[in-house]
């Protein structure tokens, strides 16, 4: 099988760089992540990598080879496009053997394979059937079948379950997996939506105006986001972000200020900083306690009950927007005052800049990040 | 053609897709526009190039010299300013007439009425048809012992030879050439008319506009960009009339409906001896024509709808 | 259902009866439909008629026959006439002979007895009938066949070619990047600017050249590079998603075999409409055909037309008879492709 590497790869449309300097390697096997806003250019490094889109610099290798200037269909990729891109004149049937008739696959090898696949992804009874007469879902399952169905070394997929409602959504991410741990082939994988990434992925690459931001598996990128792009872009609700002051600095953490509010301690290593830096104070909603008596001031602005949770919107002192997770259902209402209290474990301290590197925590010590 | 693909390459297979198309354009084109200007410079009756004497402007000279430019039997060449007076003469009464009709039939079409699928089928029906059909049509319905003579008759009105009188043969041979074409522009104008928003007008029924303020202030406003292209259009065909004309009076009586297309097929292909040169200044003179009708029409294109 | 209906009166002007311009318009359509039927209907209906009937002065409107019965006794079918009697009433009789100015007249059920009756004095009994005749006669003719075949294999070459030349040209245009893509594109649609009637006499020198004069591909070649056709294709390719013609290429597929398999079905409403175009183009053309086939036995239907139109002693029973066979394809292809031709004019302004 294969790793695939990319080292420097630099992609220009005419003066403006889309993918600048991207190194990365992507194991055999993995189920690999690349999650980012839009325009972030995820799409161009996996159009890239199928060969669709040539590299302006860099190199994309294969076990150490150069595939810079191979065609796309000597890759041997496959890939699952985000409108489907079945050929909407072909049945699935057709569809499926397109690709295996081109590379001269004999006639006896396209049935089994294509019955194998049919079964696997559970679309026989609509093979011969054309896209137009198939639902989204099962226009996705044909979609995926048409990859399936060539044995590539890997899979590439480019936001593949944006065009369905979010139900189907949900169970095709399940099936995506399934089928990951049924045929083991490396899956490269693009999408927008970090829940997507987060529950699917190996390991994640978010990326932002083409640049790598931070590489790692899901919960390394939530636990220790390596900057505050990162901490806001994975995790839902996103994670509240405050002006804050550092008052001083212990041995096993730092203590802040955020103005007109009691002080904060967090266990974060301030590196270079000193008392009196500003810095940015990151609180994952949930890491925010409601609780009786003593606590921060917090005023409920509004709330949205949903039974097994609740958020609350509301400011900590004027201008302090905070918004806060609750298990089950918290009793407040519009204009209550209420003490809360914060997690120091899931509260994260930041450089004011967004693309700045985050301050390290303390005991998680040493950081897998970016650079590698 | 796989294996053509790895010998040239992905990037030249596109070159390879337009090859055909632009050597077609090349020969059958831009070749003989160039040499268009080589017989216009050229004289004597000999089509191949390297039996032609160098004269240059003298065609064009010949063409346009005459003594009196209002009076043709002065010209030169009279049949050059009568077929051109002619086709002057043909463009104007065609375009506006024909205009005018389609602008009429389009509006009524677009109206809220039943058959209207039909009627602007059947209205469309004589543009498919050939200008050799057409023509041979009118002609049985015009010959003296024809259609129109046997209602005349009926009315008690003497036959009239219909093709035999210049006046009568150039009326028809507009009316015709109307019959052919209208349905077209009709076409063209009935899809600006149905692009027109239909919010619109209900935004003018709530202002309380009377119809033929709807009409005038918000109808024929909105489909100006339309009307322009159809006008353009219409000249820039008009301009070229030949085929229908030409099998429904052959140009006569004497050269009463010649127009110019006519006079350079006949200088150039059907007289002897064969004025290539004089026919290809000619064709010169068309050309300069038709690019301003269609530079205009490019401007026309172009301009904003909401005007 | 009752707003329906006031909404639908209101937007024919007053409530529930039609205003006095719907009247007008109707009144308009119903003329205009006159005037265009009634032509080509006139031309249809006189080509039934027989050369005899044709110099009828004024004509019937439907082609006729005289009427003939069978009378006892007598081999064949005898005529009909209405015949005036002495007494003024009018009768029917079959004529047994002519002679002269008179006729052998008598009664169909008592053929013995004749009368002589004045031919001024009787009309022929009439039925509408229509002479197949005319069109029998073109089909016997080999002129006939060998325009129709002209005609026939120069429409089908050149649609089949405009398709495939256009529709790669506009492939190449539509979906592909590259350096003088929009410099190619401006070019094949200035040629737009050189309408055939510009280039007569050069195009003819090239068409000598290549030694096509007198050939049907003499009229084919140069038709078959069409701008209209190159944009026509062009804007409808574009429509066509991009990640199909990649998802392809992942399957392995050649740029031709894209083309091929999947663009070019793909595109299969736009080639109608073109190939509609392209039939209706090559049928009805006329001038460069008048240049290029000079021998009659490489004319088209159209050249034949006017050939025999010009002739002193023309037979207009075959004239109708044949402008209408060569009306008959166009018509066909109209009414059951009227739609795709409409909205394609509507929308391209091609025609």
């Amino acid at each position: 099988m294969a790793t695939l590497e990319l080292i420097n790869v630099t992609k220009r449309f005419g003066s403006t760089e889309v993918v600048r300097d991207v190194n990365l390697s992507i194991r055999t096997g993995e189920f690999f992540v690349f999650v980012g806003p839009s325009g972030c250019g995820k799409s161009t490094i996996l159009r890239m990598m199928a060969g669709l889109e040539s590299v302006s610099s860099g190199e994309i290798r294969i076990d150490g080879t150069a595939i810079n200037d191979k065609p796309a269909a000597e890759r041997g990729f496959a890939m699952v496009f985000q409108s489907y891109s079945l050929y909407p004149h072909m049945t699935v049937r057709q569809n499926l053997a397109f690709g295996l008739e081109n590379i001269g696959t004999a006639r006896p090898e396209i049935n089994r394979r294509i019955e194998e696949t049919a079964r696997l992804l559970r679309i026989d009874s609509y093979l011969d059937r054309r896209p137009k007469a198939l639902s989204g879902g099962q226009r996705q399952r044909a979609a995926i079948g048409r990859a399936v169905v060539r044995e590539p070394a890997m899979f590439l997929f480019d936001e593949p379950l944006s065009n369905l409602d979010p139900e189907l959504r949900v169970a095709m991410r399940i099936e995506i997996g399934t089928i990951h741990a049924r045929l083991g082939n490396t899956m490269i994988y693009v999408t927008h939506d970090q829940l997507e990434a987060m529950s699917m992925a190996d390991r994640i690459c978010v990326l932002r105006d083409g640049q790598v931001e931070q590489i790692g598996a899901p919960l390394d990128l939530y636990n220790r986001p390596a900057n505050r792009f990162v901490a806001g872009f994975i995790g839902n609700p996103r994670m509240n972000f405050l002006d804050a002051k550092i008052e001083k600095i212990e041995s096993n953490g730092v203590q802040v200020v955020v103005e007109g509010v009691a002080p904060i301690f967090v266990l974060a290593d301030a590196g270079d900083l000193r008392p009196g830096d500003p810095v940015t104070l990151g609180i994952r909603p949930q890491a925010v306690e409601v609780q009786q008596g003593t606590g921060l001031d917090f005023i409920v602005e509004a709330t949205e009950q949903l039974g097994v949770e609740s958020y609350i919107y509301g400011e900590l002192v004027k201008g302090s927007k905070l918004i806060i997770q609750q298990r089950g259902q918290t009793p407040v209402t519009r204009g209550q005052r209420i003490k809360i209290s914060l997690h120091p474990r899931f509260c994260h301290l930041f450089r004011t800049s967004p693309g700045e590197p985050a301050l390290e925590p303390v005991e998680q010590r040493p950081l897998v990040t970016a650079a590698q | 053609m796989a294996a053509l693909q790895k010998r040239v390459g992905r990037r030249a297979m596109p070159w390879l897709f337009l090859l055909p198309n632009f050597i077609l354009f090349a020969v059958f084109a831009f070749l003989p526009l160039a040499l268009d200007l080589v017989y216009a410079l050229t004289g004597g009756d000999q089509l191949s190039l390297s039996s032609r004497p160098f004269i240059g402007g003298e065609n064009f000279s010949s063409l346009l010299s005459c003594g009196n430019y209002l009076d043709p039997t002065t010209c030169e060449r009279d049949l050059f300013w009568r077929s051109l007076f002619n086709t002057l003469l043909f463009v104007v009464v065609q375009v506006t007439a024909m205009v005018l009709i389609a602008l009429t039939t389009a509006l009524i079409l677009n109206r809220n009425l039943r058959a209207r699928g039909f009627f602007r089928s059947l209205v469309f029906f004589p543009v498919m048809l050939s200008p050799v059909v057409v023509a041979l049509i009118w002609k049985w319905m015009l010959l003296r012992q024809g259609v129109f003579n046997a209602w005349l008759e009926n009315v008690g009105i003497a036959p009239i030879d219909w093709l035999s009188s210049p006046n009568w043969a150039f009326f028809w041979a507009v009316l015709v050439s109307i019959w052919a074409h209208v349905g077209f522009y009709v076409l063209i104008l009935l899809a600006g008319l149905q692009a027109i928003p239909r919010d619109i007008y209900e935004a003018a029924d709530m202002d309380a506009t009377g119809r033929w303020r709807k009409l005038t202030r918000i109808t024929l406003p909105l489909l100006w960009p339309n009307l322009l292209v159809v006008i353009v259009l219409a000249l820039i065909r008009g301009v070229q009339t030949f085929d229908e004309v030409y099998v429904l009076t052959g140009g006569g009586p004497g050269s009463a409906t010649k127009l110019i297309v006519q006079f350079i097929y006949e200088t150039g292909f059907a007289t002897q001896p064969r004025l290539y040169g004089l026919a290809a200044a000619a064709s010169v003179c068309l050309a300069v024509l038709l690019i301003g009708l269609t530079l205009a029409q490019l401007r026309a294109n172009r301009r904003p709808v909401n005007e | 259902m009752n707003s329906l209906l006031t909404f639908v009166s209101r937007r024919r002007g007053t409530h529930g009866s039609l205003h006095w311009t719907d009247w007008v318009s109707y009144a308009y359509l119903c003329l205009g439909t006159i005037a265009m039927l009634w032509p080509v209907a006139w031309l249809v209906l006189s080509s039934f008629k027989s050369e005899g009937q044709l110099q009828d002065f004024p004509a019937s409107v439907m082609p006729y026959s005289q009427v003939k019965v069978d009378v006892a006794g007598m081999q064949d079918q005898l005529p009909l006439f209405n015949v005036k009697t002495t007494d003024g009433t009018v009768t029917q009789m079959v004529q047994i002979r002519r002679v002269g100015i008179t006729a052998e007249m008598a009664f169909p059920n008592e053929p013995g007895r004749t009368i002589e009756v004045n031919i001024d004095q009787r009309q022929p009994v009439t039925e509408t009938k229509f002479a197949w005749g005319n069109y029998r006669d073109l089909f016997h003719s080999s002129d006939f066949v060998g325009y129709a075949w002209n005609s026939i294999f120069i429409t089908a070459m050149s649609t089949i070619i405009v398709l495939f030349v256009n529709s790669l040209a506009a492939f190449a245009l539509s979906k592909y990047e590259f350096r003088g893509r929009s410099t190619a594109y401006v070019l094949s649609i200035a040629t737009l600017m050189i309408p055939p009637t510009i280039v007569l006499v050069p195009l003819f020198l090239v068409v000598n050249q290549l030694g096509l004069l007198n050939t049907p591909w003499g009229i084919i070649l140069p038709g078959a590079a069409t701008p209209a056709g190159v944009f026509l294709l062009r804007q409808y390719m574009l429509t066509i998603p991009d990640d199909l013609l990649d998802a392809a290429r992942l399957d392995a597929a050649s740029e031709w075999k894209i083309y091929w398999r999947i663009v070019l079905p793909l595109a299969a409403p736009a080639l109608a409409v073109l190939a509609v175009f392209a039939i209706v183009w090559r049928w009805n053309d006329f001038l460069w055909p008048l240049i290029v086939l000079t021998r009659d036995d490489q004319f088209t239907l159209q050249l034949a037309l006017n050939s025999y139109q010009g002739e002193p002693q023309m037979q207009w029973s075959s004239i109708l008879a044949m402008t209408v066979l060569t009306l008959l394809p166009i018509a066909c292809v109209f009414t059951f492709l009227q739609r795709y031709i409409q909205t394609g004019i509507a929308e391209t302004g091609i025609r």
